[in-house]
């Protein structure tokens, strides 16, 4: 469902509900290799999240 | 010679301490409520769990209990309480996040938490969601998250919680064309 995986990817919405969106990601192991350091992005609502992992 | 440790009592969702909490409001624990200490339950579980507080109801209950009751009063505990034990366990300045809507609100290291005109690094620096790794967002609660964490200039960040306790930490923003 997402592409990508390098850090700095931008990971396409590419189907499903909204709601979906982040859940699947989050849910899946390629989509957190994919999304740390980089970006999620929802096209149809224009909007775009950086995720980055910070050491606190 | 054993340490005094402050007595607490179990009232549902909190656990009030009445005296010698001096301590633990330097420590920045809990709400002063006129000549009390109100710790939420995360808190008073981490005290108890490094033995700096006792929490009674009827009888003395121990950190198993007081876990156990906790998970009856918010299924979210297992997030938040390893959440906070992290941030803590950390040396950070940690203070529940109800009125901003999150889990929590956490401050540098070394600030005071305190009411009135503050400095610029006085106040809150991340809000923080404790999430599981299989948690459920959709885009509006994320761009609401992030715009909150804005409208108090603090910047907002996922701690992920995995199958086995660990946490990381993501900061989320909204990047505008």
């Amino acid at each position: 469902m997402f592409l990508g995986g390098a850090p700095g990817d931008v990971v396409p919405y590419a189907g499903g509900t909204t709601e979906e969106v982040v859940q699947q990601l989050v849910a899946s192991e390629p989509f957190v290799d994919a999304v740390l350091d980089g970006l999620v992005a929802n096209e149809e609502l224009g909007v775009r999240f950086s995720l980055v992992p910070v050491i606190l | 010679m054993t340490e005094y440790i402050p007595k607490g009592k179990l009232f549902s969702t909190r656990v009030v301490v009445d005296k010698d909490f001096e301590e633990l409001v330097e420590r920045n624990y809990g709400k002063q409520v006129a000549d009390r200490l109100e710790l939420s339950l995360v808190e008073a579980l981490y005290l108890v769990e490094k033995k700096r507080l006792s929490v009674s109801r009827e009888r003395k209950l121990s950190f198993t209990r007081l876990l156990g009751h906790a998970h009856k009063k918010d299924k979210r505990m297992h997030e938040r309480f390893t959440v906070f034990k992290d941030l803590r366990d950390r040396g950070l300045v940690v203070k529940t996040g109800f009125k901003f809507g999150c889990d929590f609100r956490v401050y540098q290291r070394g600030v005071g938490v305190k009411r009135g005109p503050k400095a610029p690094s006085e106040h809150t620096k991340w809000i923080v969601y404790a999430i599981p790794e299989d948690y459920r967002s959709s885009f509006q609660e994320l761009s609401r998250a992030v715009r909150l964490a804005h409208s108090i200039r603090a910047r907002m960040l996922w701690a992920l919680v995995d199958n086995e306790g660990d946490v990381t930490y993501l900061e989320v923003t909204r990047l505008k064309p």
